[in-house]
């Protein structure tokens, strides 16, 4: 888990198809070092996933879905029109975790792809 | 493969038992209820009864109370939000088994919850619902607790089921938003989301143009259980819902 001082964070998520065709999602540093996609945030961030797609499937991001959307852990998404980033912006007022899971499409189907959770842990600072 | 095989297997007889025994209990309970017509209600109104922790809303709660033929006694019918927003999960447990209608509970996700025995009849009744049936739309509401939690729970027809269905042939299976006014502001449905959706136990996913319903397609020739979670978007903010995940049982019949 990676401890945030900044206002940014960013990974790469890479999904690949495993031999019997189940997604496998994994999350890597902007130099290639391996995370697990947690963050801890102590201030005002936002923090940023980047799109690698190695299924050819066609995947793109269509949102963050959280089974408690309404806490403020997170306060807002923002995807870009390409469907290959999407970046969470916490305004870290709220202290608490909060686990989410990514909404991706495809183009093989209409089914939409749920990612395993990262998770957001909020500890103020003030 | 093996290990695969014979978790859906326990699933299926699982689901079998489940269902005959909710249905079964839900009639023993309305051949016993207290109340089964608006005379027999008059009559419980004399005298204190459970009806009391309504208090000023009883009236409210009586004007909603609606009687429709249903066989051998009447079906009754009343507004649930009536006890869902005034009582605890107890209180409404014992208006419910005046009218034979407590494996009904599980609807009251945001009513009060105090003591264990509140907690204790939510459980219990959220894991002994029986599976929805494909055949009829299944409805399913979203409510808010105090704490912004979202809470769902599955009916039809007015009786409450878990959300799963279990299927033996190719279908549609429709499940359709009841929005009220504890619902999120503005939700709808924008998808439902898997885990794998290259499976193909479920093949084709369609929502109506206003969110407010969603159609899920099987295979039935891909045999095995489809974990999903349905996936809403709201005017509360730019995050999605997530619900927990219902389940489809692709058992084909041999």
């Amino acid at each position: 888990m990676s401890n945030t001082q900044g206002q940014a964070t960013f990974f790469n998520l890479t999904i690949t198809l495993n031999d019997k065709d189940v997604p496998v999602f994994t999350y890597t540093n902007l130099d290639g070092t391996d995370v697990c996609g947690n963050v801890v945030v102590n201030q005002y961030s936002t923090i940023s996933y980047q799109l690698i797609d190695k299924t050819g499937k066609g995947l793109k991001f269509v949102g963050a879905a959280f089974t408690t959307p309404f806490d403020k852990i997170i306060d807002a998404i923002t995807i870009s029109s390409d469907g290959t980033l999407i970046q969470l912006t916490d305004l870290d007022e709220t202290p608490g975790n909060t686990g989410f899971q990514f909404v991706l499409s495809n183009t093989c189907n209409s089914l939409q792809m749920l990612s395993p959770d990262p998770q957001i842990v909020n500890h103020p600072n003030h | 493969m093996k290990r695969s095989i014979s978790r859906v297997f326990a699933a299926i007889l699982c689901a079998s038992s489940m269902i005959s025994q909710a249905a079964t209990q839900q009639e023993i309970d309305l051949a016993l209820a207290p109340v089964k017509n608006n005379a027999q209600l008059q009559v419980i109104l004399s005298d204190a009864s459970a009806l009391d922790a309504l208090e000023d809303n009883l009236p409210l709660f009586l004007n909603s109370v609606t009687y429709t033929q249903q066989g051998a006694h009447d079906g009754i019918h009343f507004d649930q939000s009536v006890l869902e927003d005034n009582l605890t999960v107890t209180e409404i447990y014992k208006i419910l088994a005046l009218f034979g209608q407590q494996t009904n509970i599980a609807q009251y996700q945001g009513a009060e919850v105090v003591n264990d025995t509140d907690r204790l009849l939510l459980d219990i009744s959220t894991s002994a619902l029986p599976y929805c049936e494909a055949a009829s739309p299944i409805d399913l509401s979203v409510i808010m607790d105090s704490s912004k939690q979202a809470l769902f729970s599955y009916a039809q027809n007015n009786v409450a089921c878990d959300g799963n269905v279990e299927l033996t042939e190719n279908t549609t299976i429709t499940y359709q938003l009841v929005n009220t006014a504890e619902s999120p502001q503005g939700l709808r449905l924008t998808g439902a989301g898997f885990a794998n959706p290259f499976d193909a136990h479920i093949e084709t996913v369609t929502v109506s143009e206003d969110g407010q319903a969603i159609y899920l397609q099987n295979n039935i020739q891909n045999t095995g259980v489809s974990k999903f979670q349905f996936i809403f978007a709201s005017d509360e903010n730019t995050l999605l819902l997530l619900s927990p995940d219902p389940q489809v049982i692709n058992r084909p019949e041999n």
